[in-house]
């Protein structure tokens, strides 16, 4: 064991100090800068309500950003999760609006996501299409669904058991932490325990030989896609009852944010490396990046606040950055 | 003897199957426009037909910029978002300061060849896969033109610029004509100079033309800066015809390009098709949407449907390949 560590690291002394870090992605520290940064320069950015709210905003983004993982693992892309939670949420909310009960409502936007992510997977295992093209198809026709469904407007949504379910909170804790909580050790549980995670894993790091070892591949691929549109129309519901209204443009560019926390996270999109824990630190630095933003002052500056105008050009050049930092740390060592 | 024989006989079905694939794409354009004129006497008018050309125009412009890419087995999404920042870099300029409309052009067209440069440099460089990298830069772009536009919408330039998207020269429309240009510009570039080949050469097999000696890196990077500039001439040429620049100007166009690369034969894996593909794939999608039109349907349904399109024009592409015996994955 001593031997072989020397051998890959090539310096034995430092193995055991870097050890305990090696799991935790590289932009872990950038995020951590960030936090301090923000400590710093927003007298309300480090206190427990704004600590509370963060990991509330996050809680939909991990949803997400997990289910965006266990596709990336199988080798394949899933761009339509945005879409569905959108429209999982309309559908939810128009059926409660139409006198349907808050279960069948709950079980109705679930189903709709279930069916998507059903759809977009047969069209990758069955009908061989590239991943990114498919939910890219998807996205159109499952967000202009949304749209259509909810006539480009607005859909209240005043049932108590969905405000509950989005908004209410159990020990001052919030209900869509303990969702994505769930949503997380359920996935974290399947990835890691069941012989389903592991033919995921298998059939990302090498297709070919999956195949080849008799495993039904197509049959998982499929799979795959229906936990994703399952986990984002679970978002989908949570996410208007948070909201108190289903918007059906509310999953817009979601997508990008769950697949880059994937990549942040230290998920690999070729050879199923990575796992849904580094997610989280590429969740948590998207979310502390847009809450960060929203407070930031810098008095010494002149700088009061960022304008909502400029945050998705700050946002999106940061997480591009942040990739490319990432990609650049990983390969440190393996171009020269 | 014998063997000349055979592959002479070989060459000609080979040919055969390339013409019956190229042929399959113009019947379908033509098909379209035969249920079409049954379904709507307006269809088959001369001015309608004007209108689905002078429409498809720009977008044919965008699809060229995204069959250049594709040829290379890449992907740009973010030709819609250049398109848009293009536009409102150029418009900002002319209505903000006293700058001639010639620099306020060259400066849209300069901000989307700089952000295909980055585009190219993430993907061929940093080696991120092109979904990721170019979306990133999407939004990068789209938050940049939102950043500038603050939320509102210039319009109202002056007439001289206005006419390269709005007027007329000999009678038919700049729009066209400038599609024309750039079509006619991309099929020279693509088919008869080196450069073109080694695009081809790339999106068949990039190890391969790597190691026959190409710079692979400096070809992608190069399509991606030629992509975004495309994009950014088609969003300029966008304002000045519809005289008005917002930030969601390209926001609709991303998938329909795609559609229109499909549909013309080019392959998402790379290597196979080009320019005049995509040109009857432009129009297709045109007659489809001035269809839509036609026919009564509700705008808020045009997203759904043109979702649906994507997926069976990608779905009928496999089809027609597999019929032909081409390669489809």
């Amino acid at each position: 064991m001593l031997e072989k560590k020397k051998l890959i690291n090539g310096n034995e002394t430092k193995t055991w100090l870097i050890a305990p870090f090696k799991s935790f992605p590289p932009v872990t520290w950038v995020v951590l800068a960030i936090f301090i940064i923000f400590s710093v320069t927003s007298s309300g950015f480090f206190t427990v309500n704004n600590m509370i709210s963060i990991v509330r905003q996050g809680s939909f983004l991990w949803m997400l950003a997990t289910a965006a993982t266990i596709v990336l693992l199988s080798e394949a892309l899933d761009l339509s999760l945005g879409s569905i939670m959108t429209f999982s949420g309309v559908v939810a909310a128009l059926m409660l609006k139409s006198g349907f009960s808050a279960p069948l409502a709950l079980i109705g936007g679930i189903l709709v996501g279930v069916i998507s992510g059903t759809i977009t997977g047969f069209m990758v295992s069955k009908l061989k299409m590239p991943s990114f093209i498919a939910s890219l198809g998807m996205l159109s026709v499952v967000g202009g669904l949304a749209l259509a469904l909810a006539k480009a407007n607005q859909v209240l949504v005043t049932d108590a058991t969905f405000l509950f379910l989005g908004g209410g909170d159990i020990l001052g804790i919030p209900m869509p932490i303990f969702i994505a909580l769930a949503v997380f050790i359920f996935t974290y549980f399947m990835l890691n325990h069941t012989a389903f995670g592991r033919y995921i894993i298998a059939i990302g790091g090498n297709q070919a030989g999956a195949r080849l070892s008799g495993l039904d591949v197509e049959k998982f691929r499929w799979l795959v896609f229906v936990f994703s549109g399952t986990v984002a129309a679970i978002a989908g519901v949570v996410l208007i009852g948070r909201l108190q209204t289903a918007d059906p443009i509310v999953g817009m560019r979601w997508e990008f944010d769950a697949v880059a926390a994937s990549i942040l996270g230290g998920t690999s999109t070729k050879k199923g490396k990575g796992g849904i824990t580094g997610t989280i630190i590429g969740v948590l630095l998207i979310v502390v990046m847009r809450n960060g933003l929203n407070i930031f002052s810098f008095p010494a500056l002149n700088i009061t606040s960022v304008p909502a105008v400029w945050q998705t050009f700050v946002v999106g050049s940061a997480i591009l950055i942040a990739i490319v930092f990432d990609i650049l740390v990983r390969n440190r060592g393996k171009i020269s | 003897m014998n063997v000349i024989a055979q592959t002479v006989k070989k060459v000609r079905l080979n040919i055969d199957i390339r013409m019956l694939n190229s042929l399959s794409r113009v019947l379908i354009l033509v098909m379209l426009s035969l249920g079409m004129s049954l379904l709507s006497p307006v269809f088959l008018t001369s001015r309608n037909i004007v209108n689905i050309i002078t429409t498809a125009s720009i977008p044919a412009i965008l699809a060229i910029a995204q069959t250049i890419v594709i040829l290379t087995a890449n992907i740009d999404l973010s030709i819609g978002s250049i398109f848009a920042i293009a536009g409102v870099t150029t418009g900002v300029l002319l209505k903000g300061g006293n700058i001639p409309a010639p620099y306020a052009v060259l400066a849209g067209l300069a901000m989307g060849a700089s952000l295909g440069f980055i585009n190219g440099l993430l993907v061929a460089v940093i080696k991120l896969p092109p979904f990721i990298a170019t979306y990133g830069v999407s939004f990068t772009a789209y938050g940049l033109a939102s950043g500038i536009l603050k939320g509102y919408v210039i319009y109202g330039f002056p007439d001289a610029f206005r006419f390269i998207g709005n007027g007329k020269f000999y009678g038919i429309p700049m729009a066209i004509i400038l599609a024309g240009i750039v079509i006619f510009l991309m099929w020279l570039l693509l088919t008869r100079t080196t450069f073109g080949r080694r695009v081809f050469a790339l999106g068949a097999n990039a190890e391969a033309a790597r190691m026959s000696g190409i710079d692979t890196k400096g070809v992608l990077i190069l399509v991606y800066v030629l992509s975004g500039f495309i994009a950014a001439f088609a969003g300029v040429v966008q304002i000045a015809r519809i005289n008005a620049a917002d930030v969601e100007l390209g926001t609709t166009l991303l998938q329909p390009t795609i559609a229109a690369v499909v549909i013309g034969g080019t392959s998402m894996y790379g290597g196979e098709g080009g320019v005049w593909g995509t040109v009857v794939g432009a129009l297709t999608m045109g007659i489809i949407q001035n269809a839509l039109i036609l026919l009564g349907v509700p705008t808020l349904w045009q997203q759904f449907i043109l979702g649906l399109f994507i997926i069976v024009a990608v779905l009928a592409d496999q089809a027609v390949r597999r019929l032909t015996g081409r390669r489809s994955n």
